[in-house]
């Protein structure tokens, strides 16, 4: 039998590090996975996970026995990851504009890739993938955390809404405009994706 | 509704997050409505390419990366925290014999704290486990201490050298009660080249 998240979090509290380790081994992939996604870079994602595990170890007292363990993990992930892009901006005039009283439109996108010409299928494949890991860092991270949450970690809107601490009626809008926004970009990355994609 | 408010809601549709009559609105709006059909497959192309995505796995190190992070930070609160060694290093070290006992027997952290070694500051040893094993074999514990007037992490001193450590033998391992073995092993014991603790918050 799978001994739950509480479980081994409880387990955890009352000094099991194996409890921990077993978390770590739970979890580990899917954040690095997740914030990955969120920055767009591998190494900073291995640190900022790396720090999220950090977190949960030294903080093991805040979580309250009984609750869900996995949105308060990817509660800490995405904070983070947000800090993360925050002080990146602050470092480099670069365009990931995600402050609410900017325009949605008014992002530099880069000038699209030049698509391939007789590429085979693998090829093809590869450069969607590209093309799309690119799009995402052009989106603003308000729009880019629920969107990761909801398309590759598959959680329902009231789960967004408990990780991102924001009412489920915004989950719902930012995942609306966060779509109609990577698809904007994805587009513009890669033309071709906008005809042969669908 | 139109089909731009189909649009509005379309993304909700797709999730499964739009109510019964929404649900039939749409539907039948996107049999009748091959932009909007072409909307909708767009959406759940650009989610499926996301998943689609080739997944990073953790370095094999990760654990290990975790472990050091924790004790370096664990290590530089002692700094600000320092306590004298001495007053912390005698009974711990008596409880170090217990640890290592006890982590040769894989016993838990609750169950060797609860044998405590009787001496004046240990009944304030709660628990204590060992953290990792890094790439040379060295083992590291913490020692998770409730020290009464410290609010903030404590640690207990690092042993500056080995030749200070107080050393196993069968007497002090006799006297700390229930960590009496017959495996008492100084190798191991040789082999902590550090030790730290912090406080645990008391649930
Ligand atoms: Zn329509």
């Amino acid at each position: 039998m799978i001994t739950s998240d509480d479980e081994l979090m409880c387990r955890f509290q009352k000094g099991d590090e194996t409890a921990f380790r077993r978390l770590l081994e739970r979890y580990q992939d899917r954040i690095i996975n997740f914030v990955f996604r969120m920055l767009g870079d591998e190494d900073t994602a291995m640190d900022i996970a790396q720090e999220v595990f950090v977190k949960i170890y030294l903080n093991a007292g805040r979580y309250l026995p009984g609750s869900r363990f996995a949105p308060w993990l990817y509660r800490i992930a995405s904070n983070l990851a947000i800090n993360e892009i925050r002080r990146r901006k602050r470092w480099r005039f670069i365009s990931i504009d995600e402050s609410a009283s900017s325009d949605d439109r008014n992002y530099s996108f880069e000038l699209a890739d030049e698509s391939a010409t007789g590429a085979d299928e693998v090829l093809l494949q590869k450069e969607a993938s590209d093309s799309i890991e690119k799009a995402m860092t052009k989106i603003p991270v308000k729009y880019r955390a629920p969107l990761v949450l909801r398309e590759i970690e598959g959680y329902d809107y009231d789960e967004i809404s408990q990780i991102l601490n924001i009412p489920r009626g915004t989950v719902k809008s930012r995942l609306n405009r966060g779509r109609a926004l990577l698809k904007t970009a994805l587009y513009r990355v890669n033309p071709a994706l906008k005809t042969a994609a669908l | 509704m139109n089909c731009s408010k189909i649009k509005d809601v379309l993304s909700a549709f797709i999730d499964g997050e739009t109510d019964s009559s929404t649900n039939a609105t749409v539907q039948a709006h996107l049999l009748r409505c091959p932009e909007c059909r072409a909307e909708r497959d767009r959406i759940e192309k650009i989610g499926a390419r996301l998943r689609n995505l080739p997944p990073l796995t953790a370095p094999s190190d990760f654990e290990y990366r975790i472990y050091a992070d924790i004790r370096n930070r664990v290590s530089s609160v002692h700094s600000r925290n320092r306590l004298n060694w001495r007053t912390v290093f005698v009974p711990a070290a008596a409880m170090m014999v217990g640890i290592i006992i006890g982590s040769i027997q894989l016993r838990s952290p609750a169950e060797i704290a609860g044998g405590g070694a009787g001496q004046s500051m240990a009944r304030n040893l709660i628990s204590m486990s060992p953290v990792t094993t890094d790439s040379e074999g060295l083992r590291e514990y913490t020692i998770d201490t409730y020290i009464p007037g410290y609010s903030t992490p404590v640690t207990v001193d690092a042993i500056p050298d080995e030749n200070e450590m107080v050393q196993p033998d069968r007497n002090r391992s006799g006297q700390s009660g229930n960590y009496a073995s017959s495996q008492v092993n100084r190798y191991v014991l040789d082999q902590v080249p550090m030790r730290v603790g912090y406080e645990r918050t008391i649930y």
